[in-house]
């Protein structure tokens, strides 16, 4: 039998039940009955899960009843309520099971309709959700913080004013206190040594002032190396303006000191080596000279730089030499060799030249350089050696060895072509009376004048050399007949027979005896010719001097 | 492994045939203790938490293994195995257990003498026409979400709230483990486990004799399903009690008792 219901439980703004132990409705109130439309009294055989939809129904069998039977009652549980042909509801469900004295149980049931209290919960749910994210995010930050202060190789730490740690990295806990103490809490005295805080404390005293300090300080590792370190104190400035401490960025500059003492002493190298360079761009665009550039080729570095090194071409190698220079620049990435270049006044000088190409520090551009040393005096102090060396001092004409050389040249070319040469031997008629009484200066004033005459009755492509005392030799390179030949050695008889004017002495009489040989079948040597011309000279003096003979083979 | 620690074995008495109670979904063994009192000193009576229900083991949970019946089935023959017990045990199961029983008795011949089978159903679902489970797949998609409700909003959101204590505070503890399914995921797991699995095929198989105790008025488990398995398990008997609900161990344990007592006096069929 249903119980008498209590008036009071109609005024209750909640759905309000009673049942037995098994969900069979005793009682319930106005608005429970409003929302299961069901009538007052109520009818036998109601039961709380006609209140329910199957999932509602299935959390009451396998949660609530067993809650209910193991702690006779149930808390804030969610539950859906759809009487029939209603709209779902969700409710908080309250309930509490009572023993009866006849050992049966009887249970009552509060539910509370949750619309507006979901929404309550909701919003709480999101304030915790978002305090949650901001702490997680919080925690994240400092976190990451944290692992990127200690993945620096610098050394990071923080002070306050009374100047104990409050802070430090990885690398700051290393080297200041490696294996030992914490660093956090320690007095700056006691964390560096009194040697150290000596050098820092007046730092930190001003950085605590609020003056920002930067400074370098030098020390050595335990492996005996020197360090350079750069030490930034921070003052951290609160909004009021005070300074609570300061941050510390030590950073170890060592490799950065290195390379700029490295640089400072290529750069003095550069610019006091001896010899002249030229960087160039991979246009050839000069980027940078040094002195010795400037003193060689008279351009400043203002002038040359922006420049193409072709502001220094002479003009003296054709477009093959260059072309065979960029070649080899291309295929060794080197070209060395001499080469005339022409300074800013318009000098011609020669220079013993390396050209590299290079890639910048970066490997990223072509470089070209070009180092050179100006060897214009040495080459011309060789020529004079070389000259020197194939010319008679006295006359300046090819001497006996030059002569051969030439004769061999001459010789070597008669193979392969239908060439004529002669050789005219030539002995002064009379010089030693002239030498024996007019003396040494005058004889050696007279063979110059031989020479000269001898010289400008020739062609260039002739070899006048002299053999020594007053001995000459003409060699006739491709002489266009033997009456040529003939010809020149009748104007050689009359040209020194001529009076000859030698300082003060006029009319000082010589004369000469020719003798010539021909290249033929018989005389294909360079000694056999000047053997021939030579018996055919003793042969044109026997027969009366001022004669012109040929020899007997030709 | 422990399986004794791991499924929370407890053993009372050690005189007499072995009656073993297994739970259902969102209990735990506490459930049967109005039921142990009347065969205490006549039997040795073993009980036990599924792994993920009760105070089993949380850290033996593999979602794979307990997200069919087979793994709650594998369990129970572990606590048997734990216990030396290959024969003559009497299983006393409620709601999924049934189903977890009849697939352990397959796996295992011989192991059970009978089974009381208390508000069985071997399918929760509707299979129309043939079978009506009670049950379509949306009203089992609406317990997972109200379970999820209750999980967020009362156990771990409100608690700390309204007990202005922090998260995993021995308040909240306590109230967290008052919501019979102590944990949210693995109450999830044997929800779905329970509520999806179709046992009926089995049915013909099964060679152990049952007593089928059909509650008179029952939501999840309605006459008709016991009539159905009544038809489909061999040799069953069918017992209705006169109860409203699903739980008739603890809202009318006497007449469970009574049920227990009458089979267990009656002889094994030849």
């Amino acid at each position: 039998m249903p119980h008498a219901e209590s008036p009071d439980w109609d005024a209750w703004p909640a759905l309000l039940a009673q049942t037995d132990g098994m969900g069979r409705l005793l009682a319930a109130n106005a608005e429970l009955r409003a929302l299961a439309a069901w009538p007052s009294p109520l009818p036998e055989g109601l039961n709380l899960d006609q209140l329910l939809p199957p999932a509602s129904r299935i959390l009451m069998q396998t949660h609530v009843w067993p809650m209910l039977h193991a702690q006779n009652q149930v808390r804030e549980l969610h539950l859906i309520l759809r009487p029939a042909g209603g709209a779902a509801v969700p409710v908080l469900l309250n309930a509490k099971r009572s023993a009866q004295a006849d050992g049966s149980s009887t249970v009552q049931w509060l539910f509370l309709v949750t619309h507006e209290r979901t929404r309550f919960e909701s919003a709480l749910l999101e304030a915790r959700q978002r305090a949650q994210a901001e702490a997680q995010a919080r925690a994240e930050r400092e976190g990451f913080l944290q692992t990127l202060a200690n993945a620096l190789p610098s050394l990071v730490s923080y002070w306050d004013r009374d100047l104990r740690c409050r802070y430090a990295n990885q690398a700051q806990q290393q080297a200041m206190r490696p294996g030992s103490a914490d660093l956090l809490g320690m007095r700056m005295e006691d964390a560096v040594g009194p040697q150290r805080y000596a050098q820092k404390e007046a730092r930190a005293r001003a950085a605590l002032a609020g003056q920002a300090q930067q400074f370098e300080l030098q020390s050595v590792d335990a492996q005996g190396r020197r360090q350079h370190w750069q030490h930034d104190y921070v003052p951290d400035r609160r909004s009021d303006g005070s300074v609570q401490g300061f941050f510390v960025l030590g950073t170890d500059i060592t490799a950065l000191k290195e390379s700029a003492l490295a640089l400072e002493l290529a750069a003095l190298v550069f610019e006091r080596t001896p010899q002249g360079i030229a960087v160039t761009d991979e246009n050839g665009s000069i980027l940078s000279v040094n002195r010795a550039f400037t003193a060689i080729t008279g351009y400043s570095a203002e002038e040359a730089v922006g420049r193409n090194p072709r502001l220094l071409n002479s003009g003296t190698h054709d477009s093959r030499f260059f072309a065979d220079f960029w070649q080899q620049l291309q295929a060794k990435g080197q070209w060395s060799g001499e080469i005339w270049n022409r300074r800013k006044n318009g000098e011609l000088f020669i220079a013993l030249q390396t050209v590299n190409a290079v890639r910048d520090a970066d490997h990223a551009a072509q470089r070209y350089v070009t180092v050179f040393t100006d060897v214009t005096e040495r080459w011309r102090d060789n020529e004079r050696m070389r000259h020197l060396a194939l010319h008679d001092a006295l006359t300046g004409l090819a001497n006996r060895q030059m002569l051969e050389t030439m004769l061999t040249q001459l010789l070597s070319q008669m193979q392969r072509a239908d060439r004529r040469l002669a050789v005219l031997f030539l002995d002064l008629d009379g010089f030693k009376t002239v030498n024996d009484q007019l003396g040494h200066q005058v004889g050696d004033a007279l063979l110059k004048a031989v020479a000269r005459r001898l010289t400008a009755l020739v062609r260039s492509c002739d070899c006048v050399a002299r053999l020594g005392g007053d001995e000459f030799v003409i060699a006739l390179d491709n002489p266009s007949s033997g009456d040529e030949v003939a010809q020149v050695g009748e104007r050689i008889v009359a040209a020194l027979a001529e009076p000859f004017v030698l300082g003060q002495r006029e009319g000082v009489h010589i004369g000469v005896s020719v003798g010539v040989a021909q290249y033929g079948p018989g005389c294909q040597s360079v000694a056999e010719l000047l053997r021939q011309a030579d018996e055919a000279m003793y042969a044109a003096k026997a027969a009366g001097k001022g004669r012109v003979r040929f020899s007997a083979q030709a | 492994m422990d399986i004794r620690h791991r499924n929370r074995v407890t053993v009372l008495g050690d005189q007499g045939p072995t009656l073993l109670y297994a739970h259902g979904f969102g209990c735990s063994q506490g459930m049967w203790r109005q039921v142990t009192p009347a065969f205490a000193g006549t039997h040795r009576q073993v009980l036990f938490d599924y792994v993920g229900s009760g105070q089993a083991d949380r850290q033996a949970f593999d979602l794979a293994r307990y997200s069919t019946l087979d793994g709650y089935a594998q369990d129970l023959i572990d606590v048997c195995d734990s216990l030396g017990l290959q024969s003559g045990v009497v299983l006393i199961a409620h709601s999924v257990s049934c189903s977890i029983g009849l697939m352990a008795s397959l796996r295992r011949p011989g192991l059970f003498e009978r089974m009381v089978l208390v508000g069985p159903s071997p399918c929760f679902l509707n299979h129309p026409p043939d079978y009506l489970g009670g049950f379509e797949r949306e009203d089992l998609e609406g317990l997972l979400s109200l379970m999820d409700q209750n999980f967020i909003g009362w156990a771990d959101y409100l608690a700390p709230i309204v007990a202005g204590a922090p998260h995993g505070s021995p308040v909240s503890t306590e109230l967290n483990t008052s919501f019979c399914s102590t944990d949210p995921e693995t109450a999830r797991v044997f929800a779905q486990a329970t509520f999806f699995a179709d046992n009926r095929a089995d049915l013909p198989q099964v060679r152990v004799p049952c007593l089928i105790l059909q509650h008179a008025h029952d939501a999840l488990a309605p006459t008709a399903v016991g009539d159905y398995l009544h038809q489909h398990l061999a040799g069953s008997r069918l017992q209705v009690l006169d109860v409203v609900g699903h739980c008739a161990h603890l809202s009318a344990p006497e007449q469970v008792v009574d049920a227990i007592r009458d089979e267990l006096a009656r002889a094994l069929p030849a």
